[in-house]
């Protein structure tokens, strides 16, 4: 499924459109990075709170096409840039990680 | 044979991934098998973040040949206290900020041992230095 899949009014994109086209498949949430070192599989949709250079550095390594950073956290202008150069979309949402799987879940985003 | 050296800087988070990142791009590049990537990536970032957040600073190095991988990683200390507790899934000596980075949870060292062949840690107040091993598939 395409990244665009995802969009409605409960997330802002931050990162450059042009990566929307990229595709996913299913999703890991965690708020460790060294959980979704080990677990968090190819094409992954990564959802946490944590909002820093090192989930992009995770990302890029992994291979995970979108990081949904929920709760509102603060998102730095560098995250961004760094997500843009590895081709990575961020999209950030007040929702809280567990609501975000569900509505994921609702709109048949993941099974 | 391919081999190469990387500077790692401690608590600096934002360049935390380069040497890793790199690692990657060369496997990549001479097209070895995702799962291996994937193994070689997770102990690669694991040891560097290691270093980062508890060492006075470091480098890694990077060796390719026919038969393995061997990524090294070297620290000027404090080194690891306790290596049997650090193996312990969970236990960290990690601060605040290192959590606040979405780290510290006590999983490198695990995952390291987990992601490789062979792993070997030589610690004392001096530094710490890490070998870690992947070997290919003939």
């Amino acid at each position: 499924m395409m990244i665009k899949n995802v969009l409605s009014p409960k997330y802002q994109l931050l990162t450059d459109k042009t990566y929307l086209t990229n595709t996913f498949m299913g999703c890991y949430q965690t708020d460790l990075l060294s959980q979704a070192i080990k677990s968090a599989e190819e094409k992954n949709i990564l959802i946490t709170i944590i909002a820093h250079q090192t989930t992009i550095a995770v990302a890029a390594l992994l291979d995970l096409p979108l990081i949904i950073i929920c709760e509102s956290s603060h998102v730095s202008l560098e995250m961004i840039e760094k997500a843009n150069e590895h081709h990575i979309t961020i999209l950030k949402t007040p929702m809280k990680s567990y609501e975000v799987i569900l509505d994921l879940f609702k709109r048949g985003i993941i099974s | 044979m391919i081999q190469k050296e990387y500077q790692i800087i401690a608590k600096n988070y934002d360049l935390a991934g380069r040497a890793s990142s790199d690692i990657k791009r060369t496997l990549v590049a001479l097209d070895f098998p995702k799962s291996l990537i994937k193994r070689v990536c997770a102990a690669s970032y694991e040891a560097e973040i290691n270093t980062v957040i508890h060492s006075f600073g470091g480098y890694a190095t990077f060796f390719l040949d026919d038969e393995k991988i061997v990524l090294e990683f070297y620290d000027d200390g404090p080194g690891i206290h306790d290596l049997d507790l650090a193996m312990t899934e969970g236990y960290s000596t990690a601060t605040e900020l290192d959590h606040k980075n979405g780290f510290g949870a006590g999983m490198g060292l695990p995952n390291i041992k987990r992601s490789s062949d062979h792993l070997e840690i030589h610690s004392s107040i001096d530094g710490t230095h890490l070998i870690i091993i992947f070997f290919l598939e003939s």
